[in-house]
């Protein structure tokens, strides 16, 4: 019985010992192991912030696989992976991530950059959404806001207007009173179509610091949306007195004035002001469709040549400026549905048929 | 009142339980013992390796260091750990079925030490194989210290090899298939109960100690399109093939090298590692078991060309380290090889139909395991291995149609499994799993013998111990053509002669008796005959046990099984 008690011991006491040596081994191991997939980290993080993406993937996919728990080091050969167009490999790792927890944050982001490069928007914007509701880790400081900028730079991309707006507007809850982030949200309003929106929070941001040169920039340019060709002009000479570049800012003053000039909804024009205008913006509408190359036919061109062509006597009635505006209107719609966006020497015509549409 | 039988079978019956309690017991103990042991191989042969070789290290160590791991192993082998040598796998076979479950203490520490030095040299070999040497090798030693029976040292073997393998491969359900399937050769061998226990609490003390990561990190995978089983259907011949190459080669260079002088054995296994070093020199994947490698390739990140010369590569130098009698197994290699032969495939195949086949990391999945299936020819396991290594159902249906193809390929180009081939180029003639199964399907009613003459109850003692003796027997059945009495053994004779008068007082009303039924394999009647000490056992009818259907003896017995009884030998204890 004493014999058997003894083994007994002695079992217990080796297996104590193992224990310890598989404890201390273990440590041992992770030790080494983690520090070599630091090192590699780092080595690979700088490569790839250097711009070197394809030699950042050994070192970042060697400190993935020694430590497989760090979700940082997945992020990162994961950027690597979408930054060289391993675009497979890159979505089995964030499907492993995101499989384990569906409700991160940084792992949503990463997938929606992904699904970006794959051309996935749909899904890309459903990932971003996720990833400015998801959750992030305590010590980051709180990023929903610079998620969604990135965002609303895909929808801008994408020229999404409404879905953008819609992305600024909320911005705009969470931009609390950061003036830069203001400044770029009321960039954005201009994008997104609401100029209004825009002025407001230029005239706002000026009322606090009336000397930024910048801010009556963009004060021009949503004057310049809104109509306010005039108002436009006096807010790029200010920027201009505030130290602005004169250049760009002697164009868009340029532009006002052209635009200015072109306006046939002024109330105070006679009806044979508002008609030249009309004609001067049918001209307008045909040479950019001619320029464009495609949407009418010889006989429609020859038929808006032959109305620009007609002459008339007196105060001509104010249907016959109407009827050339909405040609006109007819026509760059054309121009626009058949070659897209307008060119920096349509600008003037591309704003006075915004005011008219308005 | 007891009688004398009643008494030992009481005694026999409480002995029986209480050793069933200890194995139990001791099970639960191997579970831990084993997983802390190979935890620990694990641990230090990695760490020993990382030191040794490291990536960044010069080209020359790559060479230095496996041919002297080799040396050192070789003389290690020689002088000091003669059993240690090789796999592991037909050495625990061998303890199982030849040496009556021993394994030394010394052969465990000799194994644990040569492997830990080959392996973490760069050796081209497994550590699965040798650690389940070292798991039986422990179950077998903490068996006889804790004074089990032979038969319960023997039936503790597999749970040592099960608690093992469970905690080297990190797969407890496939431990326990393998060492069911190929250690024992039964997957309803009794000690099914001692090998789940062993192979859960060695996962457990694994887990506690390393956390939960698996084996390998195996990306989710689905079958793209169905005309993808052809392509697995190939990859299984393919693997199968391989897997022939692999085991042809082994056993040639294995058998050289036997030819050679027993004086140079110190020095041969440093052939291999000179080999290996010189392969490393160029290719420093071939070196250790690969596994990170096998992880990138499961990822499906890699390049054509190199998986392909990595399957080349390592089917030679594990062959040749095996052969030229490293310490070390072939579990590890065959994964590699087979997760290149896969990944070739996988790759081939994705470049020709990239929209109906899955990334090609999914085939290296599937030629993990048809090549284990192919080498190892254990098919159950590796379906379940590789199905425990990935928790993913999806690629059960493709590797269950590429490991079947491999190992009918592998069965019909090479019938001799590689464990049974190693140990009979040793001069061991081990059990194959086939012939098992045909002494296994041997039933007791094509051997017994009727016609014969019972003991007659009325018997007086004295004359029913000379017609023992006449009939050359220590045990006989009684009764009469309608009823069988019992079955009276020369010893209880006598030590009843004092007592009774006839057989029929000395078996009293209600003896208990040895018997087996006619539908019975025979190995269950040497089973009985061994436990109650008799070299006849009746043969009785289902329905009633009194009726008697024949006699069973031994030398029928070892007739059957084509053994030659000496009669010599022959006695209560012969079986």
């Amino acid at each position: 019985m004493g014999r058997k008690w003894g083994l007994m011991i002695t079992i217990a006491a080796t297996m104590g010992a193992l224990w310890g040596i598989d404890v201390f081994l273990a440590r041992t191991e992770r030790a080494e192991v983690s520090g070599e997939a630091r090192r590699d980290y780092e080595a690979g993080s700088a490569r790839l912030a250097a711009g070197h993406a394809t030699d950042a993937v050994d070192p970042l996919r060697k400190a993935h696989t020694q430590d497989r728990s760090n979700r940082q080091y997945t992020l990162r050969l994961v950027a690597a992976l979408v930054e060289t167009g391993k675009l497979d490999e890159a979505g089995r790792l964030l499907a492993d991530l995101l499989e384990h927890n569906p409700n991160d944050g940084e792992t949503s982001l990463a997938e929606a950059r992904l699904l970006v490069r794959e051309g996935e928007w749909e899904n890309a914007l459903a990932y971003y959404h996720r990833a400015i509701y998801g959750s992030w880790d305590s010590k980051a400081a709180s990023p929903q806001t610079t998620v969604r900028l990135e965002l609303v730079n895909v929808l801008v991309q994408r020229g999404l207007q409404k879905d953008l707006l819609a992305e600024v507007l909320l911005l705009e809850t969470e931009a609390a009173k950061d003036p830069q982030l203001l400044r770029r949200i009321a960039q954005l309003y201009l994008i997104a179509g609401s100029p209004a929106r825009a002025e407001t929070i230029y005239r706002a941001l000026l009322h606090d610091d009336m000397d930024d040169p910048g801010l009556y920039s963009g004060l021009g340019d949503a004057e310049l949306a809104l109509g306010n060709y005039r108002v436009a002009e006096a807010a790029f000479q200010n920027a201009i007195r505030n130290g602005a570049e004169r250049n760009r800012l002697e164009q868009r003053i340029q532009l006002a004035g052209s635009v200015a000039e072109l306006d046939p909804t002024l109330r105070r024009l006679t009806s044979m002001e508002k008609f030249d205008r009309a004609v001067r913006i049918l001209q307008l509408a045909l040479d950019a469709l001619k320029q464009c190359g495609r949407g009418y036919s010889a006989e429609q061109i020859a038929g808006v040549e032959k109305l620009l062509a007609a002459r008339v006597r007196g105060n001509p009635a104010n249907e016959l400026a109407e009827q050339r505006l909405s040609t006109a209107e007819q026509i760059w719609q054309e121009r626009i549905d058949a070659c897209g966006a307008s060119t920096s020497v349509e600008e003037p015509l591309r704003l006075v048929m915004a005011k008219i549409a308005q | 009142m007891q009688t004398a039988s009643e008494g030992t079978t009481v005694r026999l019956s409480g002995f029986r339980d209480r050793e069933a309690q200890l194995t139990i017991l001791l099970s639960l103990v191997i579970g831990v013992s084993v997983g802390l042991v190979v935890v620990a191989f694990i641990l230090l042969t990695g760490r020993l390796a990382a030191r040794l070789h490291p990536d960044t290290g010069a080209a020359w160590r790559r060479v230095v260091i496996p041919t002297i791991g080799s040396l050192v192993t070789g003389f290690l082998l020689v002088r000091y750990f003669p059993n240690a040598r090789g796999s592991g796998i037909p050495q625990t076979k061998y303890a199982l079925f030849i040496n009556n479950g021993y394994i030394s203490l010394r052969t465990v520490i000799g194994k644990f030490v040569c492997c830990a030095t080959s392996l973490a040299s760069g050796i081209a070999l497994g550590r699965e194989g040798p650690s389940a040497q070292i798991g039986a090798g422990i179950a077998s030693v903490l068996g006889r210290r804790f004074g089990l029976s032979t038969e319960r040292v023997k039936a503790l073997v597999p749970v040592g090899c099960s608690a093992a393998l469970a905690a080297a491969f990190n797969t407890p359900i496939a431990a326990v298939l393998f060492s069911l399937e190929e250690i024992v050769g039964d997957m309803h061998a009794p000690v099914l109960g001692s090998v789940v226990i062993a192979s859960a609490t060695s996962w457990m003390t694994l887990h506690l100690i390393l956390g939960d990561q698996p084996l390998f990190h195996v990306p989710a995978y689905q079958l793209v399109h169905p005309a993808e089983f052809g392509i697995y259907a190939i990859l299984g011949v393919v693997g199968g093939l391989g897997s022939v190459c692999f085991v042809k080669l082994l056993l040639a260079i294995r058998a050289r090298f036997l030819k050679f002088p027993k004086s140079t054995a110190w020095l041969q296994p440093s052939a291999g590692g000179l080999l290996v070093g010189l392969i490393a020199w160029f290719v420093p994947e071939v070196l250790g078991v690969g596994y990170q490698y096998v992880d990138t390739v499961l990822g499906g990140d890699f390049v054509l060309k190199t998986v392909v010369l990595l399957a080349i590569l390592k089917l030679i130098a594990t062959p040749a380290c095996y052969g030229s009698g490293n310490a070390g197994g072939i579990f590890g290699p065959s994964l590699f090889i087979g997760a290149m032969i896969g990944g070739s495939v996988g790759s081939v195949a994705h470049s020709l139909f990239p929209d109906i086949t899955a990334n090609p990391g999914a085939y290296a999945l599937v030629g993990m395991g048809a090549l284990f299936a192919g080498i190892v020819r254990t098919p159950l396991t590796s379906v379940i291995m590789i199905f425990e290594m990935t928790r993913d159902y999806s690629i059960i249906v493709p590797l269950m149609i590429s490991n079947l193809i491999s190992f009918v390929i592998s069965y019909e180009l090479q019938r001799e499994p590689i464990y049974e081939a190693l140990a009979l180029q040793e001069g061991v003639f081990l059990p194959t799993g086939e012939s098992r199964e045909e002494l296994a399907g041997i039933r007791v009613a094509e051997v017994m013998q009727s016609g014969f003459d019972l003991l007659p109850p009325d018997l007086d003692l004295g004359a029913a111990q000379r017609r023992l003796q006449d009939m050359g027997r220590n045990a006989w059945p009684v009764g009469d053509a309608q009823h069988l009495s019992g079955v009276v053994t020369a010893r209880e004779i006598e030590e009843r002669k004092g007592t009774a008068a006839t057989l029929r007082e000395m078996l009293g009303a209600n003896a208990t008796f040895p018997y087996v039924h006619p539908d019975h394999p025979l190995s269950l009647a040497l089973e009985r005959m061994g436990f109650a000490a008799v070299d006849t056992i009746p043969v009785v009818s289902r329905a009633n046990l009194r009726e008697l259907c024949g006699i069973l003896t031994l030398p029928d017995v070892l007739a059957a099984y084509g053994v030659h009884h000496h009669s010599g030998t022959e006695g209560g204890h012969g079986t």
